[in-house]
């Protein structure tokens, strides 16, 4: 309400951090998609933390006070540079660049609440740690890829719908040749891409336990799932000695098709766990409901909880 | 409220469409690939970008709209 008599200026000022926030973000996501790299998932990720970055802090528009020391603003504003500069000097991507959006996060933590804000702030930081994760380092891919698994389930799904195949090993076996299914094709990619989203369900809705439990196992049934039956498809392409329909489940509008759909089911999947792992209270007549608890990262800091009179 | 959602999206797609303008300058270097032996296809582990992009920005839209719409409708008084 009062927003309403306040000028276009004055809203800035206020949202100040909202909009340094959101220049730095488009800078680095711009800057991230101009590197030549051997994954697409850099430059997604570190949008996509980002926008939920510039989400968490559009909710808090009366904390954005400026409230740090001289020095702190300082080499808040350094450790920015620094990750744009690094960024923007960088021909190609490199796995250091995978901090880079949490330092400038840091800097511009730093500048704004100085050394003690930084706990508050550990939504938005959370967030921008999630380039770390994802794309998935290659050693660790390579070492968790479950690949034999994925060609097995690929065939019982390709024979369900009576496609005669069989799994050796890694190697999917059709009547009209052979399928190598590849580390990168196990799922492993579509599961950290959805780890990558449920993380962001996890910062920005209250959960409990069983639900974070529930939202990160069902993120590796579903991008598993979906993957083998992506496979299973490819299997079929390959059976059929059709090279445009493969290309086309291979990286073509059907790969996009299988993405969303990978997406869109998770995604139900988690709006189910949150309305039914939700905590049940009782409302015995003439009591209030009682509340529900905060997430993990709405609760606030035991210091500050100490230093709350009760 | 809606004017503050209007502007929150507005940041969010600057954000995720700023790599389409650095990609318009043809910065972006595409090298997908299938190394075909005869008899067998090969494809390799990575993910197309354009499935990357659908499937991430899919997912932010979606959880932030849905936040969104939670904390409206919190806020709103009970019938």
């Amino acid at each position: 309400m009062i927003d309403s008599f306040r000028g276009p200026a004055s809203q800035i000022r206020e949202r100040w951090l909202f909009w340094v926030a959101a220049v730095v973000g488009a800078a680095q996501t711009a800057l991230g998609a101009r590197l030549e790299a051997a994954t697409s998932d850099y430059w997604p990720t570190v949008g996509a933390a980002w926008v939920g970055v510039l989400f968490v802090l559009w909710e808090r528009r009366a904390a954005t006070a400026l409230r740090s020391a001289l020095a702190w603003r300082l080499l808040g504003a350094a450790a920015v540079v620094v990750s744009l500069g690094v960024l923007a000097r960088s021909p190609a991507y490199r796995a250091p660049d995978r901090v880079l959006p949490l330092l400038a996060g840091l800097g511009l933590f730093l500048a704004a609440s100085g050394l003690g804000g930084w706990w508050r702030e550990r939504t938005p930081l959370l967030l921008l740690g999630l380039p770390v994760m994802n794309p998935l380092p290659e050693a660790i891919r390579n070492a968790v890829a479950p690949t034999q698994v994925a060609t097995w389930f690929a065939m019982m799904i390709g024979r369900a719908f009576g496609y005669p195949m069989t799994a050796d090993g890694t190697i999917l076996r059709v009547p009209g040749g052979t399928l190598d299914v590849l580390n990168g094709c196990s799922g492993v990619v579509s599961v950290s891409r959805l780890f990558v989203l449920a993380v962001l369900v996890v910062a920005l809705f209250p959960t409990n336990a069983r639900q974070r439990v529930a939202l990160f196992a069902s993120a590796v049934l579903v991008g598993f799932l979906v993957n083998a039956a992506r496979v299973a498809v490819l299997g079929v392409a390959v059976a059929g000695e059709e090279e445009a329909r493969f290309a086309f489940w291979h990286d073509g509008l059907g790969a996009t098709a299988f993405s969303t759909a990978t997406t869109v089911l998770a995604g139900i999947v988690w709006w189910l766990a949150l309305m039914f792992l939700a905590p049940r209270f009782e409302e015995p007549q003439g009591h209030v409901a009682v509340p529900a608890r905060p997430g993990w990262f709405d609760r606030e800091s035991p210091a500050a909880s100490r230093a709350r009179p009760h | 409220m809606i004017k503050s959602l209007a502007i929150a999206a507005l940041a969010g797609a600057c954000v995720l469409g700023a790599p389409a303008i650095a990609q318009a300058h043809g910065n972006q270097n595409n090298h997908w690939g299938d190394g075909d032996d005869e008899g067998s296809k090969h494809h390799h582990g990575r993910a197309p970008e354009p499935a990357t992009i659908v499937g991430l920005s899919l997912g932010v839209a979606g959880i932030v709209g849905a936040r969104w719409a939670w904390r409206r409708r919190k806020a709103s008084p009970k019938r």
